[in-house]
């Protein structure tokens, strides 16, 4: 099974109403902060969620914006997206009117499901860090991984082969019986995620598919000298002014969105920044954005790292307000601090190309150099956008990205048992 | 750097371990006219860093009674620095350690939950920690008895309401021993603790930038850390370097910023658990020596400090720095089969492990590749801390026998006063503690905190295991909580020109 993701974003009538609807949302987790019980019967099979009410424009009524990335067998993403929408209505769609009723064009609940459909917006670039793996999935890898690391806690040390059939032998027996283990079947090959052939090949690429995908991007070149010159004439992102200036405010502002992360071992980012002004500006974020889009599906998300990031579940980007907006949703793993720092140290270029067109970003050099690359002022610039996830649902909080793949390919080499030669490398993975 | 040691204040530059007495007296200023009298008078009694500029045996010396002193957002406020310097700070100093989501963060719940601390609690007024060091090497003692009794006086002397203080609490460090060295769970502390790169140093073993632990310097990024500021004016301000702003000065530069925390340690308890869980472990030699084997995995280190990576089977001789100067690659332990990735010193400070995923070289690159090794290297060194704590509470074996600790209860508290430095709260010391230590899914795992710092916290999802790598794995349960927060504060330690200008305000 696929995954996909959808948003929904719809001016709100009235704020007050659906802030009290969110917080109706959030009062009602009976299994921890981050798992509304809206979000969590399995059979809507959202790995994500999230709701956020924006209000940027002082002279506008803010908007209300929400995500999920769910399980589906749609190959084609709107067939995926109004299946999903669908389904939803359906299971939850009491709950849901409750909320969007208080937004515009939503009137009546008949009319939900067409109403939200045609509320979507797409994202101008997304990536998701583990493909192919659905919650079901994940829960029977985790469950194994579980049966796997309790039976090696007393068996007797022996030779490599011999340790690995017995563990085979287990869980095969285990497979009747154990009904977490339902619908694994070891005679069969190992589904996809995708396959370890594709992810060796992605990892010794190199520069290669930044070149190979750089098409979309291209068009920018029209703006060429505009680029060149832009380092010279946009301002720097005045950190210490804006931190001297702060007030009782911003520090409450900066104690809310401490408030509600950590709460798991996932986070949601929300930020959203203006874009600088100017056609040229749009016209090269969203070339820039198709090249990150277009690497994303070939090759990140075959590895699991969105450009050496590793901690990502799902990301996108979203413009909004036909673009004076750009508008980012990521699902990560760990602190918002080691999140950034990745940012900083693994990604800084992709990142610069993403953001480089957004009103006051750290100084870009040929929109890809710089930027992130100044660690203090770009984590100042992110927490100075970045607002709060009114609702954030997670369906597996104690789950990273390294501990998902890593289950599976535990999974995979059961299947596919290695040749006596791989085998350490398995048993390593049993940690 | 060399150049500025006269300014930089003495601790942050070393742990003095030639003073063993030791005491850290918190304090409230209740009048703060008085209070910058009493520093302007102080400032040349402080002990500053001249001393690490020569030879321990050429001068200037250590003066006989080492005294360094810093204070908190609430007490730089007090004494009347601008709101513009005061916002100037890092956000964590400005919140302050108790600040709620911060402590959760930290991993203070339940019994380390802020409101049941000593000190530094919301509902205290702390302003400021003076830190006093006396004794030398080999005191006997009743040497080192007079010495806690002049380090008392003195404090007395100075934090009363004739200066404009109120003495919130005094904190007595156990006298150091340069033989001894352990902190109460019976190992070895205080290895492998970066190095100024431009000082001179022992051993030519990880030298780290040093706008790392200093402000005014490049830091890991080549950049200059945010820095507070004052404006620009005749008098005190003149001395300070001029600010990254037109008008302004530089107030920040050559401080830094102190973490505080007293970490109390449950002794019995933690090798009651060894003992317990080292018999469910098929692979864990019989008797004592599978509690010291268990016990070693856990942190990492043998008792006597040497590393589990070097001598994996058994404890080697006497560490001495040098031998510390390995990395997990070139020691073949990348992937934790003798060093566990999750034992203390290793999430603490993972060196070259690749994070997240240590165990996929194929994503993660060769640990053989001296290249990909360094480039590990420098990405975990950019979350290091300068320690400078002390263990506080009595020592109940000095030859830490395990039987010993096990089973001695004591009535007066024991644990660690750890203190340390950096240049970026969030960073370094909140990071290290968050996304390592605390962190259950630290590299690749998935139940595992830290087995001495961070067992069963509710942030950011309980969680107990033990995992000990190898062929087969290894796991143990139910790691119990044997350390507790019992008090703690960000402070700043200042300049000593940083100081004359607080003293002139």
């Amino acid at each position: 099974m696929r995954q996909e993701t959808l948003t929904v974003v719809a001016r709100v009538k009235d704020a007050e109403a659906v802030a009290r609807a969110l917080a109706d949302v959030t009062a009602d987790c009976p299994d921890g902060p981050c798992k509304p019980s809206l979000f969590g019967a399995p059979e809507l099979g959202i790995h994500f969620a999230r709701f956020v009410l924006l209000h940027e424009d002082p002279d506008a009524s803010p908007l209300l914006v929400f995500e999920s990335n769910f399980d589906t067998s749609h190959v084609e993403c709107a067939l995926a997206q109004s299946a999903h929408l669908a389904l939803l209505v359906e299971r939850v769609g009491a709950r849901l009117f409750e909320i969007f009723q208080h937004c515009q064009d939503f009137s009546e609940r008949a009319r939900f499901v067409d109403d939200l459909t045609s509320q979507l917006q797409p994202a101008s670039a997304a990536y998701q860090g583990h493909t192919e793996r659905d919650l079901g999935r994940i829960r029977l890898e985790q469950h194994l991984r579980e049966v796997l690391l309790t039976y090696l806690e007393s068996a007797p040390k022996q030779a490599m082969t011999a340790l690995y059939a017995k563990l085979h032998e287990h869980v095969r027996r285990l497979t009747f019986v154990e009904p977490r283990l339902a619908g694994l079947d070891l005679t069969r090959p190992a589904p996809p995620q995708p396959s370890s052939a594709v992810r060796s090949q992605r990892l010794t690429e190199g520069y290669g598919p930044w070149l190979a995908n750089a098409l979309p991007v291209l068009p920018v070149l029209r703006h060429f000298l505009g680029i060149l010159s832009w380092p010279f004439s946009d301002p720097e992102y005045d950190q210490r002014g804006k931190q001297e200036a702060w007030t009782d405010v911003d520090r409450q502002r900066f104690r809310d969105l401490s408030a509600n992360e950590d709460h798991g071992m996932q986070n949601a980012l929300t930020h959203v920044v203006p874009l600088k002004l100017g056609r040229a500006r749009l016209f090269v974020l969203r070339h820039a954005h198709a090249y990150i889009d277009r690497m994303a599906k070939r090759h990140f998300d075959d590895i699991g790292q969105l450009g050496g990031i590793p901690t990502i579940h799902f990301a996108k980007w979203l413009l909004l307000e036909d673009g004076k907006r750009l508008l980012f949703f990521s699902n990560y793993d760990s602190s918002w601090e080691s999140y950034l720092g990745d940012f900083v140290d693994q990604a800084a270029i992709g990142l610069n190309l993403a953001w480089t067109s957004t009103d006051a970003y750290p100084r870009t050099f040929f929109l890809m150099a710089g930027g992130a690359k100044d660690e203090e002022r770009f984590k100042a610039w992110s927490r100075a956008h970045q607002r709060p996830t009114q609702v954030f649902y997670a369906a597996y909080p104690e789950l990273s990205i390294a501990a998902l793949n890593n289950n599976s390919w535990i999974r995979d080499g059961l299947h596919h048992p290695p040749p006596a030669g791989e085998l350490s490398a398995w048993f390593r993975r049993l940690t | 750097m060399k150049h500025q040691l006269s300014d930089i204040q003495g601790l942050i530059l070393s742990g003095y371990g030639d003073r063993p007495a030791a005491a850290y007296a918190l304090f409230e200023i209740v009048d703060a006219v008085a209070a910058r009298g009493w520093l302007k008078q102080t400032i040349d009694e402080l002990q500053f860093g001249e001393y690490r500029g020569t030879k321990r045996s050429v001068a200037p010396h250590l003066k006989a009674l080492c005294k360094n002193l810093a204070f908190t957002h609430a007490g730089l406020a007090r004494l009347g620095l601008p709101t513009l310097t005061l916002n100037g700070f890092s956000l964590p100093f400005q919140e302050g350690m108790c600040e709620p989501s911060r402590a959760r963060r930290l991993g203070d719940d339940r019994e380390s939950a802020p409101e049941t601390w000593e000190w530094g609690n919301a509902k205290q007024r702390l302003h400021g920690v003076l830190s006093v060091f006396a004794g030398d090497v080999g005191d006997s003692a009743e040497l080192t008895a007079d010495n806690y009794k002049r380090i008392t006086t003195y404090i007395k002397s100075a934090l009363n309401e004739e200066f404009g203080f109120r003495l919130v609490k005094q904190l007595d460090a156990t006298p150091s021993d340069p033989v001894y060295r352990r902190e109460h769970f019976g190992f070895r502390d205080g290895i492998a603790n970066p190095q100024f790169k431009s000082l001179p140093r022992a051993v030519d073993d990880d030298p780290i930038a040093e706008g790392e632990f200093v402000l005014g310097y490049a830091n890991c990024y080549q950049k200059l850390p945010m820095s507070p500021q004052v404006p620009d004016g005749p008098g005190a301000a003149e001395a300070l370097d001029a600010g990254e702003n037109p008008g302004r000065r530089d107030f920040g530069k050559n401080g830094s910023y102190l973490v505080f925390r007293q970490l109390r340690q449950d002794v019995p308890e933690f090798w009651r658990f060894v003992e317990r869980a080292a018999k469910h472990v098929p692979d864990a030699p019989d008797g004592a020596r599978g509690r010291e084997w268990l016990a070693a995995k856990l942190v990492g280190r043998w008792p006597n400090g040497t590393a589990l990576s070097v001598y994996p089977d058994s404890p080697g001789p006497i560490a001495q720095e040098d031998e510390d100067d390995f990395l997990y690659g070139t020691a073949q332990d990348s992937f934790g089969t003798r060093c566990p990735i999750g034992s203390h010193i290793r999430r603490t400070n993972p060196r070259d492990t690749a994070l997240p995923v240590p165990h996929d070289p194929e994503l993660s690159g060769d640990p053989a590749d001296e290249d990909t090794r360094n480039d590990r290297l420098k990405l975990t060194n950019r979350h290091r801390v300068l320690r400078r704590g002390r263990a506080y509470g009595p020592i109940v074996s000095h030859d830490c026998d395990p039987e010993v600790l096990r089973t001695t209860e004591i009535e007066q508290e024991r644990g660690l006063y750890f203190l340390c430095f950096n240049a970026n709260i969030e960073r370094q010391f909140e990071f290290v503690q968050s996304n390592w230590a605390l962190n259950p899914a630290f590299a690749g795992l998935s139940a595992d905190p830290d087995p001495l710092l961070a067992a069963s916290r509710t942030f950011p999802y309980t969680a107990s295991d033990f995992t000990i790598q190898g062929c087969p794995t290894r796991r143990i349960h139910g790691l119990p909580r044997v350390v507790e927060t019992r008090g703690g504060a960000y402070f700043f330690m200042p300049s000593r020109r940083a100081l004359g200008y607080l003293a002139s305000l």
